[in-house]
């Protein structure tokens, strides 16, 4: 940076700029766009450890919580093996739910867990996605094993389209719910509930989840998506998410030296005796010692 | 300025060393080494963590130079070599002397110690 005001001082649009002003915007773009990239490539980094764990190896629920455990935080979508009894009495459907564009219920059964002893543990499962109770496939019965993402019970927020209630259908009448509140489901199943519910996964040839499913009581049901995924770490994807930030950090950097740059050549030469001091260091130019 | 000319010594450096330990040991570790091995694991951690460390170290060299150079009465072109040369390996640390030499010469009573 020749600082040194000069006897002429340029106008800033003079031809003698533009180039510094043109490097100024390629420099500042780059950084910007550098930057944007930096931060899709940290955003990438969550959403495939968000997939990773969704698809991890399934654990049995047992392992994960008991049936009288509070919901493991740190278990939020993974997913588990679920063994044990249907209890298709206790079917519900759950309001407010769309897929596809289109109103419809989520249809959850519950289902008594193999080891949780006598009497024992139920589990609300939810099977899939339905437009209309009164088509809705009858509730499975006999034993299951199958897999789904594990989800805390949802609290009954006073929002919603009231309580439970019911719809009529051809084979009778069905139990809508406004959401799968365990506090409020105890009364459909005469057993203990789980302070969680599954969703049952979707099958894919690649996972566990394909082969394992007999009697798992989605068909002709829609596949429903788990509502909470597991968080990924908050450190990952951290590296690139500064790299972003120091992208912008340059970008400021680049345009506040153009800005120098441009003030000072073109800053009218100031009078001999000021003998000109540019900013930055206005008390070394008297005296040579500061040492 | 002889402050700001100790800063700019000790944060170029630091940002040197750093990017040295980043480039010729943390990336081949973390490429070259098999993967679950014990190399591979100290590879990631030296790219994750002194990457981090060296990007913003990275940033207050760059302020510092510039002010350096400001009160320097560093050209343009001097200017921008040394900016860029603080992002080559093993170039750094000529540039940095280059640097301080350039600077010494120029204004002599920076010399004495």
């Amino acid at each position: 940076m020749s600082t040194a005001p000069r006897a002429s001082a340029l106008r800033p649009w003079s031809p003698r700029l533009w180039g510094a002003h043109a490097a100024m915007v390629v420099v500042v773009a780059a950084a910007i766009a550098l930057g944007l990239w930096q931060y899709s490539v940290s955003h990438q980094h969550k959403v495939d450890q968000v997939a990773k764990l969704a698809h991890a190896t399934p654990r049995p629920l047992t392992d994960v919580m008991g049936g009288n455990d509070a919901f493991p935080g740190d278990h939020v979508g993974r997913p588990v093996v679920v063994t044990g009894t249907w209890l298709g009495d206790g079917t519900v459907f759950v309001s407010g739910h769309s897929h596809a564009g289109r109103k419809g219920y989520w249809v959850a059964t519950p289902m008594k867990v193999d080891g949780t002893g006598t009497p024992g543990s139920a589990i609300y499962v939810v099977r899939g996605w339905t437009a209309d109770p009164a088509t809705a496939p009858a509730a499975p019965t006999g034993t299951a094993r199958l897999v789904g993402w594990l989800e805390p019970g949802q609290q009954d927020d006073a929002v919603g389209d009231g309580s439970t209630g019911s719809a009529s259908g051809g084979g009778g009448s069905a139990t809508v719910v406004p959401d799968l509140d365990m506090a409020a489901l105890i009364d459909q199943v005469h057993t203990d509930l789980f302070s969680a519910y599954v969703v049952g996964a979707d099958h894919q040839s690649d996972w566990p989840a394909d082969a394992m499913p007999v009697n798992d009581g989605s068909q002709g049901l829609a596949d429903v998506a788990a509502p909470a995924l597991p968080k990924a770490d908050a450190t990952t994807g951290l590296r690139n998410f500064l790299y972003a930030i120091e992208w912008w950090l340059f970008a400021v950097f680049g345009f506040y030296v153009w800005w120098r740059y441009v003030r000072d050549v073109t800053r009218p030469a100031p009078p001999a005796d000021a003998e000109g001091t540019p900013e930055g260091d206005p008390q070394e130019q008297p005296v040579p010692s500061d040492a | 300025m002889k402050a700001t000319l100790n800063a700019y010594k000790v944060i170029a450096t630091v940002v040197g060393c750093l990017l040295i330990v980043l480039v010729v040991i943390g990336v081949p570790l973390e490429f070259l080494s098999s993967e679950g091995s014990g190399a591979k694991s100290a590879g990631n951690f030296l790219t994750e963590y002194v990457g981090i460390a060296h990007g913003w170290l990275y940033m207050v060299y760059l302020v510092t130079t510039f002010v350096l150079s400001r009160r320097a009465r560093w050209d343009v072109g001097f200017t921008i070599v040394t900016l860029i040369c603080g992002t080559i390996p093993f170039a750094s640390f000529w540039a940095e002397l280059r640097a301080i030499r350039h600077t010494q010469a120029e204004h002599p009573e920076l010399v004495s110690a």
